[in-house]
C-alpha cells in the first residue's frame, strides 16, 4: 500500500470512528449535563460578575464571558470525555475488541476523542445562544473567515489532547478523579475567562504548552480579537502534533502493560 | 480456595436480639452509619479523596477568587469565603447520592427493606460521616483562603465559623439527601447531584451577592442551604458578634431539618411504593 | 426478651398463603403505550408446619419468587392474606420481620466494598443482635458456612460460592424461627452443596421451618417433608415427594440417547397407542427422549423401530422420579415457558 493510500485509510478509519462516536454521545446524559447545562450555569455566573463589575466595554464583555465560558465546557467535555475514553472502554469491556482488532487502536483512539471534543463545542454553541436570548448579547466577529478555520484547529488541537489524557489517565487506577481535579486547574492556566495578564508570572510558559490556551485564543481572536490569530491556530496545530507523537508512544506502552498484567478487560 | 469444614450440627442456641429497642436504634444510627459510609461512599480513598475532594477545591476557590476578582473588582477574599462554604457539597450532595445510588447497584435495597430495623434510625446514621466529610472540606477551604487570599479571622470569630459550618453541612447534607431520593427515580443520580453543585456557585450569595442576583433568584436562594450559613461566615468574619448572627445561623438549621425532613418522608414513601409495586430491583 | 415462636396456637402453621394474589400494572410499546395487566400470582393457598421443610417447585417466571417476596413482607399482595408465626405479613410486617430470615442469594445483594465480616456485623445491627452475642454468633455462623478464615477479605474478591455461602449466614444471624430459601445450593460447586443441604436438614431438625425454592428436583426429593408445584402462578400439585410420584407412579419411563432426532421421529413416538408422553432434554451432542408408558408394556422394540435411522446411543428403563413427575405436571399445566400470564388488555 502506498504512503499516500495508508494516510488515506488511516484518515478515513478516524473519520468513521467519530461519525459513529458523535451519534453514541447525542443521546448521553453524561455529555448533556457536561456540554449545554454547566456551561450555560457558568456563563450565567460570568455575565452576573461582569455586570456586578459595571463593565463600561459591556457588549464585548459579554460575547469574552460567553466564548470563555464555551471553552470551559469544551475543556471539560475533552477532559471526562476523552480522558476517560480508555478507562470507559476497559469498564464496558470493549477495550479488548478495539485493540484485538485489525484496524489500528490508536485511530480509533483518536476518532473517539475527536468526537468527544466536537461534541464539546456544543458548549460554545449554548453559552453563546445563552447570552443572546437571555443578557441581549450583540453577535459579532471581527474576522468572521477565520472562525471556521480556529474552531477546526481547536477541535484538532483539544481531540488530540483527549488522546494523550485517555492514554495517561488509565495508568492511574482512578482516571475520574484526575478529571475531577484537573477541570478548574486548566480553567485558570489556559487564560479562558481570566486574562493571562492578571495571573502570576510562572503560569506563562506552562500556559503555552496547554493547547486549550491556544484554542481559546484562536476562537476569541477570530471574533472580537484586534489580529487575525494566526499565531493561535498555528500552535494549535503544532501542539497537536507533538501530543499525537506522544500519545502514541504512551498508548503502545500501556497497551503491552495492560496485555502483560491481563488488564484489558477489569472482569 | 481453602475454607474451613463445616460443623455437622448447627448451633441452637437462640440469638438474643431486641429489633426496635432504643439500644439497637441507636447503634444501628452510629455503627450502621459509620460501616455504610464505608461501603458505599465511592471516594473513600485516599487515592480518590485526595483529588476529589482536597485538589478540586483547591482549584475552585482560586478560580472563582481569580474570576471573581478580575470580573467584579472586588476583593478575592469575599469569593474564597463564598467557595470555602460551597465546597462541603462535596461531601454532602455527592456522598448522599452516591450512597443512594451504590445501594441500588449493590442490590441491597431489599435486605434493608426486609429487615426490622427503625427507618428513622438508619437514615439519620447516614448522615454523621457527610456532615463531618463536608466540615473537613470546608476547613482545608478556609485554611487555604488563609494562606493564599488574605482571609483573616480572630479565635470568636472561628468558633462562629465552625459552628455555621457544622449547621451548614448538615444542611448541605440533608439537601443531598433529597436528592439521592428522587434520584432513586429519575435516573441517573449524578446528573442531579451535579446540577445542584452547579446551582449552587450561581445561587446563595457564593460567588454572586444576593443584591445583584434578580428578586427571584433571590428568592430561591432563601431558602436554599448555605445562603444564612453563608451569611453568618461573612458577618462575622467582618466582626459580628455570634448574638448577632446566631438568628442566622439557626435558619440555616431549620432548613436542614425541613430538607431532612422531607427526605425522610421522600424515602419511606419510596419505600411504600417499592412494597405497592415491585420497583426495587430495577437499576 | 428473646424472639421466641409465638403462633397464635400451638397448632397453627408457621407460615400460611391464603388465595394470594398479585397483578402487576405494565407497558406495552414505546410509541402508542398501552396498559396491560400481569398476573404473576393467581390465587396461591398453602399451609407449612412448624419445623417443617416445603419445597416451592417451578418453571422461571411461574410465581415463586413472587410468591416468597410476598411472606418477607417485601411486596403487597393485591388480594387474598398470609400469616408468618401467626403475624399478618400486611398488618404487623414488623413482627414478621423480626422472626424471618431469607437468603436470595445471587452475585448482589452484598456490599462489596468492605470484607464480608463488616457485612455481617453492619446486618447483625439491622436485625437488633445484642452486642455481646455478635461476635460469637458471627464467629459460629462462619464456622457453620465454611468462610472461617475468610471473613476479613472483602467482598468483591469472593467467589460466587463465597458470596452465596455469606448470603445464608445472613439470613441465620439473628436465629430466625423461620427461613425462606430461594436456591440456595446455586453457585455452589457439588461439596459445597452438599454440605449446605446437610445445614439445612439439621437446621429443620433444631426446629426451624424451612421454605425453599429449587431447580434440582433430587434435592427437593431427598430434603423436603412437602412439596408444592407453581406453574403459571397457580399451584398444580402439593403433597409429599411420593403422593407427587404417584401420579405417575405405574409408569416406566425408557429413556433414549439420540443423535440428531427429527421432530417427525418423535412425532411417530407419540402416535404408538401405549405411548403416553415423549419429552426431550437437549444436550451439546445429543438429545434424550424420555418416553412414559404404562408399567409393564414392553415397547422398546418398538420404540427403536419408530426412530428408523437415527442413530441411538443408550438405551435404559426405569422407574419415574420426582422430576418426571414435575416435567409431567409443567406440561399438562401449561408448558415449560408458561408464565401462564393471561395478559387483559386495559385502555
Amino acid at each position: 500500500m502506498s504512503a499516500l493510500s495508508s494516510l488515506r485509510s488511516n484518515v478515513h478509519q478516524v473519520a468513521r470512528v467519530w461519525a459513529f462516536t458523535m451519534k453514541i454521545f447525542m443521546i448521553s446524559d453524561f455529555f448533556i449535563l457536561t456540554a449545554v447545562v454547566q456551561p450555560i450555569i457558568f456563563a450565567t455566573i460570568a455575565f452576573f460578575l461582569f455586570q456586578v463589575g459595571g463593565d463600561a466595554a459591556g457588549e464585548q464583555t459579554l460575547l469574552f464571558a460567553a466564548l470563555g465560558t464555551g471553552m470551559m465546557g469544551v475543556w471539560s467535555t475533552t477532559l471526562f470525555g476523552g480522558g476517560g475514553a480508555i478507562a470507559w472502554q476497559r469498564w464496558e469491556s470493549t477495550l479488548e475488541l478495539l485493540v484485538a482488532a485489525p484496524r489500528r487502536y490508536d485511530l480509533t483512539l483518536l476518532g473517539q476523542t475527536l468526537a468527544t471534543t466536537t461534541f464539546g463545542f456544543y458548549s460554545m454553541l449554548a453559552t453563546l445562544a445563552w447570552g443572546v436570548l437571555l443578557f441581549g448579547m450583540p453577535l459579532n466577529a471581527n474576522y468572521p473567515l477565520m472562525l471556521p478555520l480556529s474552531l477546526l484547529a481547536a477541535v484538532i488541537g483539544l481531540g488530540v489532547m483527549g488522546m494523550l489524557l485517555a492514554t495517561t489517565f488509565v495508568l492511574y487506577r482512578h482516571a475520574n478523579a484526575l478529571s475531577n481535579l484537573l477541570e478548574y486547574p486548566v480553567w485558570i492556566a489556559t487564560g479562558m475567562i481570566v486574562p493571562l495578564a492578571l495571573l502570576p508570572g510562572w503560569l506563562g510558559p506552562i500556559s503555552w504548552v496547554l493547547v486549550p490556551t491556544w484554542g481559546v485564543e484562536a476562537i476569541r481572536g477570530a471574533a472580537i480579537g484586534a489580529d487575525p490569530p494566526w499565531l493561535a491556530i498555528v500552535m494549535c496545530l503544532v501542539l497537536a502534533l507533538v501530543y499525537y507523537v506522544a500519545a502514541r508512544r504512551i498508548l503502545v506502552y500501556v497497551i503491552d502493560k495492560a496485555r502483560r498484567d491481563a488488564t484489558l478487560n477489569l472482569a | 480456595m481453602s475454607s474451613t469444614a463445616p460443623a455437622s450440627t448447627v448451633p441452637t442456641s437462640t440469638v438474643p436480639s431486641q429489633p426496635g429497642s432504643a439500644r439497637a436504634n441507636w447503634r444501628i444510627f452510629w455503627n450502621g452509619g459509620r460501616l455504610s459510609y464505608t461501603a458505599l461512599f465511592n471516594w473513600a480513598q485516599p487515592s480518590i479523596y485526595i483529588p476529589t475532594l482536597l485538589g478540586a477545591p483547591t482549584f475552585q476557590i482560586l478560580f472563582f477568587a481569580a474570576l471573581g476578582s478580575y470580573a467584579t473588582g472586588m476583593d478575592p477574599a469575599y469569593f474564597a469565603i463564598g467557595n470555602s462554604v460551597q465546597v462541603c457539597s462535596m461531601a454532602g450532595i455527592y456522598g448522599m447520592t452516591m450512597a443512594v445510588a451504590n445501594e441500588r447497584w449493590f442490590g441491597t435495597l431489599p435486605a434493608l427493606m426486609a429487615s426490622p430495623a427503625n427507618r428513622a434510625a438508619l437514615f439519620g446514621g447516614r448522615f454523621i460521616p457527610f456532615i463531618v466529610n463536608g466540615f473537613l472540606v470546608s476547613a482545608y477551604g478556609f485554611a487555604l483562603s488563609w494562606i493564599l487570599l488574605g482571609v483573616r479571622f480572630d479565635a470568636a470569630t472561628l468558633g462562629i465559623i465552625v459552628l455555621a459550618m457544622v449547621v451548614t453541612a448538615f444542611s448541605c447534607s440533608a439537601i443531598g439527601a433529597v436528592q439521592g431520593g428522587l434520584s432513586l427515580r429519575l435516573r441517573d443520580g449524578l446528573f442531579g447531584a451535579n446540577l445542584l453543585v452547579f446551582l449552587f456557585l450561581l445561587f446563595c450569595g457564593v460567588n454572586i451577592p444576593l443584591e445583584a442576583l434578580p428578586p427571584w433568584m433571590q428568592a430561591v436562594s432563601q431558602v436554599l442551604p448555605f445562603t444564612h450559613g453563608l451569611q453568618a461566615v461573612r458577618e462575622a468574619i467582618d466582626g459580628a458578634s455570634l448574638a448577632e448572627v446566631g438568628g442566622l445561623i439557626a435558619t440555616e438549621a431549620l432548613i436542614g431539618l425541613a430538607y431532612a425532613v422531607a427526605a425522610f418522608f421522600l424515602f419511606r414513601w419510596l419505600e411504600r411504593s417499592a412494597y405497592r409495586n415491585a420497583t426495587l430491583d430495577s437499576r | 426478651m428473646t424472639t421466641e415462636s409465638i403462633p397464635s396456637s400451638p397448632d397453627a402453621p408457621a407460615i400460611e398463603a391464603l388465595d394470594l394474589v398479585r397483578t402487576y400494572r405494565t407497558h406495552l410499546g414505546v410509541i402508542r403505550r398501552r396498559s396491560i395487566e400481569v398476573e404473576a400470582v393467581r390465587g396461591i393457598s398453602f399451609e407449612v408446619r412448624a419445623g417443617e421443610l416445603f419445597g416451592l417447585l417451578g418453571p422461571n417466571g411461574a410465581g415463586k419468587t413472587t410468591t416468597i417476596k410476598m411472606l418477607i413482607t417485601l411486596l403487597l399482595p393485591t388480594a387474598g392474606s398470609a400469616r408468618v408465626m401467626g403475624f399478618d405479613v400486611v398488618r404487623d410486617t414488623t413482627e414478621v420481620r423480626k422472626r424471618i430470615g431469607y437468603v436470595f442469594g445471587g452475585e448482589r445483594g452484598l456490599y462489596d466494598r468492605i470484607s464480608g465480616l463488616d457485612n455481617l456485623r453492619f446486618f447483625a445491627e439491622l436485625y437488633g443482635v445484642e452486642p455481646a452475642a455478635q461476635r460469637p454468633r458471627i464467629d459460629e455462623l462462619l464456622e457453620l458456612v465454611g468462610l472461617a478464615g475468610r471473613e476479613r477479605e472483602k467482598v468483591e474478591g469472593y467467589s460466587r460460592g463465597m458470596r452465596q455461602r455469606l448470603h445464608i449466614a445472613r439470613g441465620l444471624l439473628h436465629d430466625p424461627p423461620v427461613l425462606f430459601l430461594d436456591e440456595p445450593s446455586i453457585g455452589l460447586d457439588p461439596v459445597g452443596a452438599r454440605e449446605l443441604r446437610q445445614t439445612i436438614a439439621s437446621l429443620v431438625e433444631a426446629g426451624k421451618t424451612v421454605l425453599m425454592t429449587t431447580h434440582y428436583m433430587f434435592e427437593a426429593d431427598a430434603l423436603c417433608d412437602r412439596i408444592a408445584v407453581i406453574n403459571g402462578g397457580r399451584i398444580v400439585a402439593a403433597g409429599t415427594a411420593a403422593d407427587l410420584k404417584s401420579v405417575i407412579a405405574n409408569r416406566t419411563i425408557v429413556e433414549i440417547e439420540t443423535y440428531g432426532v427429527t421432530p417427525d421421529a418423535v412425532d411417530r413416538l407419540r402416535s404408538d397407542p401405549d405411548v403416553i408422553a415423549v419429552n426431550t432434554e437437549d444436550q451439546e451432542q445429543s438429545q434424550i427422549l424420555l418416553i412414559q408408558s404404562e408399567r409393564g408394556t414392553e415397547i422398546t422394540q418398538r420404540l427403536i423401530q419408530h426412530l428408523g435411522d437415527t442413530r441411538i446411543g443408550k438405551i435404559s428403563a426405569r422407574e419415574p422420579t420426582l422430576e418426571d413427575a414435575y416435567v409431567h405436571l409443567i406440561a399438562s399445566t401449561g408448558g415449560e415457558d408458561g408464565t401462564g400470564a393471561r395478559a387483559a388488555a386495559v385502555a
